[in-house]
Order: C-alpha cells, then structure tokens, then sequence
C-alpha cells in the first residue's frame, strides 16, 4: 500500500481531531469536572494514535499514546485537574500541531521533546493511586481481541453478519449500539463491528452499523436479542459461509460504506513556531457536499466527495470565462434578428446562471474554519497579557467563500490580538473602573445581502481620543483650528492612516492602532471595508465588511475618452448628471452639490491620463459617487454605460502593485477593461 | 399486582413529573429519594421491582448508586435518567448494568416503553 496516497487524508483529519483536542481543552479548563470533553479528548488521541500508526508516524503514535493515558487517568478520576496539567496537554497539542505540520510540509518528521513525554509520565506517576489506577474504564464488548472469522469456522462455528439499524430519530445511538451489543453477547461471540466499537459508542455512525457475530443460536434468536432494545429499528441477519470471506478479517478495514463526516480543513493547524512555510494551502482538500456545506454537528453524515482545492478555483476560472462569453453572446443576441437564438439564448442564460450560482455555493464554507481556532488563541494570548477574557462568537454558521476566508483570517487575528492587547484593561484596572474582572470580547459573523460583515467588539478602554489628537497636531497632522474641532470621529480616521498609526510614540501614547491602516488596506484589497466605533471606557467595535465572493463581482462599466473601465458595484453609490454651471471650484478642488452636500469631484480621465479624457470642461457630465468606509468622492466620467457582472482576472508580474486598479475583465466584445480599485484609487 | 417503582433524582420537579407519568402508565411509585446515598438505602428497605436512576447527582452519582445495587442485587432492574448530551455517561452506567435509559425532558410513552421493556423477563 502506498501510504503517500493517504498522506492529504491523514493530514486533513489529524488537524480535525487536533482542533478537538483544542476545544476539548479548552472545556476542560473552563470545567475542570467537564467528563464529556474528558470522553472527547481521549476518543480524539484515540483515534490520531490509530491513524499515525497506520501512517508509521512514531512521534505521533507515542505521544497521542502517552496523552491517552493521561486522560484515562483524569477519565477514571484518579488524576486530578489542575492548570498545570491542562497547559501540559495544551504543549502536548502544539507539539502534535507542529509534526502535523511537518507532515504537510513534506519534511521529515522530527522527534519528540523527550521532555514533553517525560512530563507526561511523571504526571502520571506522581498521581497514581495504588489500586485505583489500572481500571480499564470500559472494556467493551467486541473490543476483546476478536477472533477471525477463519477461526471461528475452523472451530465449527455459525458466522452472521448483523445489519442494524436504529431509528433516525434516535438521540444516544451509541448507547443503543452497546445495548445491543451487550444482548448479543449473550447469545453470540462478537467477531468483530463495523463501524468500530469506539465510533459506536460515541455514536458517530449514520443510523447503520454491521457486527459479525459467532453463534450456536440461529438467525431468529440473535434477531430477538437485539430487537429488545428500544430503538432498534430493524435488524437484517446473514449467515456466512466459510469459503471466500468477503468481509474483511480482524480490525475495521477501508470500507467502502464507511460515511464521509463532514470535515473540516480550511485552516491547517495553528502554526507552531518556528515551523518552515508548509505551504499547507497546497495541500488541501476541500469538500463537495450534497446540500451545500452544513454546519458540523449532530445531523448524520451526508454523502459528500473530496475535491481538490485547485480543482475548484479552476472550476471557478471557467465559470468566469462562461460568464464572459454568455454576455457576450447576448449582445450578439440583441443585434440579431432570429428569434430561436433569442429563445435558445435566454435558456443558456439561465443555466449559466444556476451553473455560476451552484460553483461559488460550492466554495463556500462557514466562517467557523476560521473562527474555531480563535478561542485557543485568546485563551494564550489573554494568559501572556495577564488578562481575564471571554470570548464570545455568534454567527459561525454564515457561510462564505473560502478563499476570502483565508484572506481575512490574518486581518482578524491582528484585529484581536489588538483588542486583547490594547483594548482589554487589566483586571485590576477594570475593577476600578467598576467593570467585571474579565474582559468581553464578541466576534459575530452576519450576512446583510451580498456582504459579509464580521464584528470584532470588546468592552475594553476605547480609543482615547484627546491622545490621538495631542499626537496629531504635534505631529503636525493638524493645524490648530481643525484640532479645536476634533471629535472620536477623527480620532478613528487618524489612527487607520498610513504612517501615523504605526509611529511608535504615538502607539505608546494612544495605547492603539498599530497597524490598523495595514489591516485597512488588506480588507480593502478584496473589496471589502472596515469602519471602526469607539468610545472611551466603555470600547471599541470593528466592522468588517466582506464581499460574498472575490472572483466574480458586479461592476458598473463607465466610458472615458476611448476607455472602458469597470468599477465595482460595492464602491458606488449612485451617477448623477450636471450641467457645466453645477461645477464649482472651493479651496482648489472641484466640487459639485449633492443634496446640498459638497462633494468633491475627480476628473477621471485626468486621474487616469486616459487618452482622450476630459479636456478642459465638458458639456454636461455625468459624476459616479464612489465611496470607501470613510470617504466619498465623485468620479466625473464621460458616459455610465450600465452594469453587468465581470470576472476579475488578477493582474500578473510587473502590474501587481499598479495603485488604483484591482484588475482587469474580458467584455462580451472580446475587450479588456481594467476594474478600477476605488481604495486605493480615491 | 402493580409494579413497584423507586424515583431517584435530586430536583423535585423530576421526580413529581416522573411520578405522574409512572401513577398515569399503572405503575406503583413506592419511593422517592434525592441522591445516590438514599437510592442505596431505600433500595434496601423498599425491594422495588424497578428504580428510575438520574445520572448526575450530588454526594454519589446515579453510575456509582447503580454499582452499589447490582452489587448487592444482581437482580436489580435499572433504568438511568439523563440529560442530552450525557452519552458516554450512559453507557458508563448501562456497562454496569443498567437496562435502559430515558432521556429528559420525559416524553410519557417513552419512559412507560422503557419501564415496560426493562421489566420483562
């Protein structure tokens, strides 16, 4: 067997049950008493021992091992928790984290901190009670090391496989799987369980399961003893004969029934330190689920199918291009005068449009593949900074696209690192200030039509806004009437701006804002935004506003002089038509009235240097209102032709880092037309 | 002759509405007790045919009260109440013995087919 092959699965589960393990943990710590996480913890180990065993991973296998004895110790009570052995598991995690990593790295695996496997050992030691300790918890039925079934024909005996069923509405299917079992036993020697018996008792089995069974009894009684049990829908008995045995001998082998779960892998591992660039992105695989993807939790496994994740950004590609050409063709459609291209055309449209709609419904996954390791994160980094925090989320179910997700993953990190950093007081301060010793910190996810907005909120300090504005004007961002004028308002657009933010004194003064404006431009980038609210003592809040999906947009195509340019819907709020008498000029900036508003105006064509663009003055003109998170400007054009969905393809090699454009779309017609980027552009 | 039933669960409200729907099904509720100490006791004292078990209780648990039955009545008939999400509890206290269990909130057929079910021979 080629082990390579399983090397992405191996991968992708092992950070599954490694995230597990994080949250298990963390439920620990929080309830010390917590059993269930106890159960979770070890079924985890449990099952990483059992796949780097397989895979001859030793590190892994020996330190999973140690881990398990550890948690059946706590498990049978005769090891207390206490917080050094919950940071002890913690270590113990990262480290597996760390030879995962490896592992989807291609590198050689490293050994264990022997260290690490010491400290395990003595745990365990120093607790043990004599007498109490080697209690094997649960020795399960058909866990007993099971015969083959050749053995037990060759020892005359009748083989059955039993195919149960429990009912669908059925809460604790484990628990009904080992009642059945323990009836069985009593009329049968169980071979051997398909699911395994430790996946039947946690329950993760769709409503099925197999056991072979070894009897004197016939097929009817060994029906009887399982039927007793409530719940148990039915129960299907074959007898097997004893030539060739179709069903694999001895432990649970690759089945073909086995139910795919539904995983999750978007996020490798928390990177431990030092670990070289695993690229783990590479290597993933994403998930095709039936029903679009559902959030993980109790319902039962639904088919689903791995796909590479190159394959769906490939995928992704040739929708856009589809897109491309399906406008392309309903111009051509326009023009002519046949009416079953008109017919065929609006059917091809319409699927077009279903197939576009089922490919991003595809890639989208739940914000919880990046939520789910912040709660670990926090927790270690409130500990570093001797705070008291809880971390709230909302909203892991919202589902986006999953490259985007990526993208935002580090802005938020840095989002919360600051809030806990800056933001959060230290529980002394906060008693002071009347407020309860632990700090809150909410991070909710929503969907608001095409958008994702993404909170980040603490009940923290707040930006001191009086500091900001002593920094500004004696940095000499402010002249002094504007800084009699200063409000929390200006205090949040300051500290977004590039270069002051990140200058060190004020950084200290401030006590916030480092590296927001680097936060800003990445959120940006992908056509997203960030507002930020604060007020002093009582918080800050962050807005994250998302794009659905990076790859296709819509865009409003403009005409200037000779050029068409596309500018995204999202950036713009309306067009207005003036005449050349509305154009006024205050403080050496052309400006037009909207609403009895002053709103400065751009001449895009001269922004642009577009050849042809506006000349002197033009006739009446048409004024685009583009707006970022705290601007609003007018882009003068010559014409707004409409607007229409693109497909952005990504500018490449010397233009990568042109400001102003976010990339360039094919027009039906076969053109290129550069997508402005407003951001960067304004 | 009716059945004669011992409700063991620390919160009164538990076991009023056990008793109600137990009375309701013909069942006799001989005794009542609030934690896994008293269950051992009147176990003893009461020889029910059948004792409702909750699982999580103060001083000793249902799982360990469950060991102390069987041990001194192999014959004990056990049905283990529990929460949602209690299962490796469950099958902690259905590894040691316990025939069948019920989970809260109580739906009234559910605990009489339960009861029924555990006590057949």
């Amino acid at each position: 067997m080629d082990l390579n092959e399983y090397r992405d699965i191996f991968i992708s589960e092992a950070q599954e049950h490694l995230q597990q393990l994080n949250e298990g943990t963390l439920r620990l710590e929080k309830d010390h008493r917590d059993l269930e996480a106890v159960h979770s913890l070890f079924r985890a180990s449990h099952t990483l021992k059992g796949m780097a065993a397989t895979m001859g991973f030793d590190g892994i296998t020996e330190l999973t091992h140690q881990m398990e004895s550890v948690l059946d110790a706590i498990r049978s009570e005769s090891l207390p928790v206490t917080r050094p052995l919950i940071d002890l598991l913690f270590a113990c995690i990262d480290q597996l984290g760390n030879q995962i990593g490896q592992v989807a790295g291609g590198s050689q695996v490293p050994e264990i901190p022997a260290d690490l496997i010491v400290r395990l050992k003595r745990g365990m030691e120093s607790s043990q009670e004599p007498g109490e300790a080697a209690a094997e918890p649960v020795p399960a039925p058909g866990a007993a090391p099971g015969k083959s079934l050749e053995e037990a024909w060759s020892q005359g005996k009748r083989v059955f496989r039993l195919a149960l069923e429990v009912e669908k509405s059925c809460t604790f299917r484990g628990v009904r799987a080992v009642m059945a079992l323990r009836n069985l036993e009593k009329v049968a020697e169980i071979l051997k369980t398909e699911p395994g018996v430790s996946r039947l008792e946690a329950g993760s089995f769709d409503f099925r399961f197999d056991v072979w069974v070894a009897s004197q009894e016939g097929p009817e009684e060994l029906r009887r003893a399982c039927m007793k049990v409530m719940e148990i829908a039915d129960c299907g008995v074959e007898a097997l004969e004893a030539s060739p045995a179709p069903a694999p001998a001895g432990g649970p082998g690759p089945a073909s029934r086995e139910p795919v779960t539904p995983e999750d892998e978007i996020m490798p591992a928390p990177p431990a330190m030092g670990t070289p660039a695993a690229a783990p992105a590479k290597e993933e695989a994403a998930e095709l689920l039936d029903e679009g993807t559902s959030s993980p939790g109790a319902a039962p496994a639904k088919q689903s199918v791995r796909v590479h994740v190159d394959r769906l950004d490939a995928m992704m590609n040739l929708v856009g291009e589809l897109v491309t050409q399906k406008i392309r063709l309903g111009q051509i459609g326009k023009s002519s005068n046949l009416k079953e291209l008109k017919d065929s055309l609006s059917q091809l449209e319409r699927v077009v449009d279903e197939l576009q709609d089922e490919v991003m419904s595809v890639r989208m996954v739940p914000v919880d593949h990046i939520f789910n390791r912040f709660p670990r994160m926090v927790r270690d980094l409130a500990r570093d900074l001797g705070k008291e925090v809880e971390l709230r989320m909302e909203g892991k179910e919202i589902e986006c696209d999953r490259t985007l997700l990526e993208e935002v993953s580090e802005p938020l990190v840095h989002l919360l690192r600051n809030a806990l950093d800056h933001g959060i007081e230290s529980p002394a301060e906060r008693r002071a200030q009347g407020k309860p010793a632990a700090g809150l910190l909410r991070l909710m996810a929503s969907r608001e039509k095409n958008q994702v907005l993404i909170e980040i909120r603490d009940d923290g300090r707040g930006i001191d806004s009086e500091k900001v504005r002593q920094s500004a004007l004696a940095k000499g961002y402010l002249s002094q009437t504007e800084a009699s004028m200063f409000g929390e308002a200006d205090a949040v657009r300051f500290i977004l701006m590039p270069g002051f933010s990140t200058a060190e004194k004020v950084t200290s003064l401030s006590g916030r804002g480092v590296g927001l404006d680097v936060v800003k431009t990445k959120v940006e980038s992908f056509g997203g935004g960030l507002k930020i609210e604060s007020r002093k003592g009582q918080g800050t809040a962050f807005h994250l506003r998302l794009p659905l999906t990076l790859a296709i947009i819509q865009a409003l195509m403009v005409r200037v002089g000779g050029e068409i340019y596309a500018v995204p819907v999202a950036n713009t709020v309306e067009a207005v038509e003036y005449g050349p008498a509305d154009l006024r000029v205050m403080q050496n900036q052309e400006v037009v009235l909207l609403r009895e508003q002053v709103l400065p105006v751009l001449r895009l064509g001269a922004l642009l240097e577009t050849p042809g663009g506006q000349g002197p003055l033009p006739g009446t003109f048409t004024v685009l209102v583009a707006e970022t998170a705290d601007r609003r400007v007018g882009l003068m054009v010559d014409e707004v032709i409409g607007q229409q969905e693109i497909a952005i393809k990504n500018l490449g090699g010397l233009l990568k880092g042109v400001r102003g454009f976010g990339g360039v779309t094919v027009l039906g017609d076969g053109r290129i037309a550069l997508i402005l980027d407003i951001p960067s552009l304004i | 002759m009716a059945k004669r039933i011992l409700v063991v669960d620390d919160a009164a409200f538990m076991r009023a509405t056990l008793k109600n729907i137990l009375t309701g099904g013909g069942f006799e509720v001989v005794g009542e007790a609030r934690n896994g100490t008293e269950a051992v006791e009147m176990y003893r004292s009461l020889k029910p045919d059948l004792v409702t078990m909750d699982i999580v209780m103060p001083e000793i648990s249902g799982i360990d009260a469950v060991r102390t039955i069987l041990s001194e009545d192999p014959g004990a008939t056990v049905v283990m109440c529990s929460a949602m999400g209690q299962q490796a509890l469950v099958i902690e206290a259905i590894q040691a013995g316990a025939k069948d269990f019920v989970i809260k909130p109580f739906q009234a057929a559910r605990v009489l087919e339960a009861v029924q079910r555990a006590l057949e021979p």
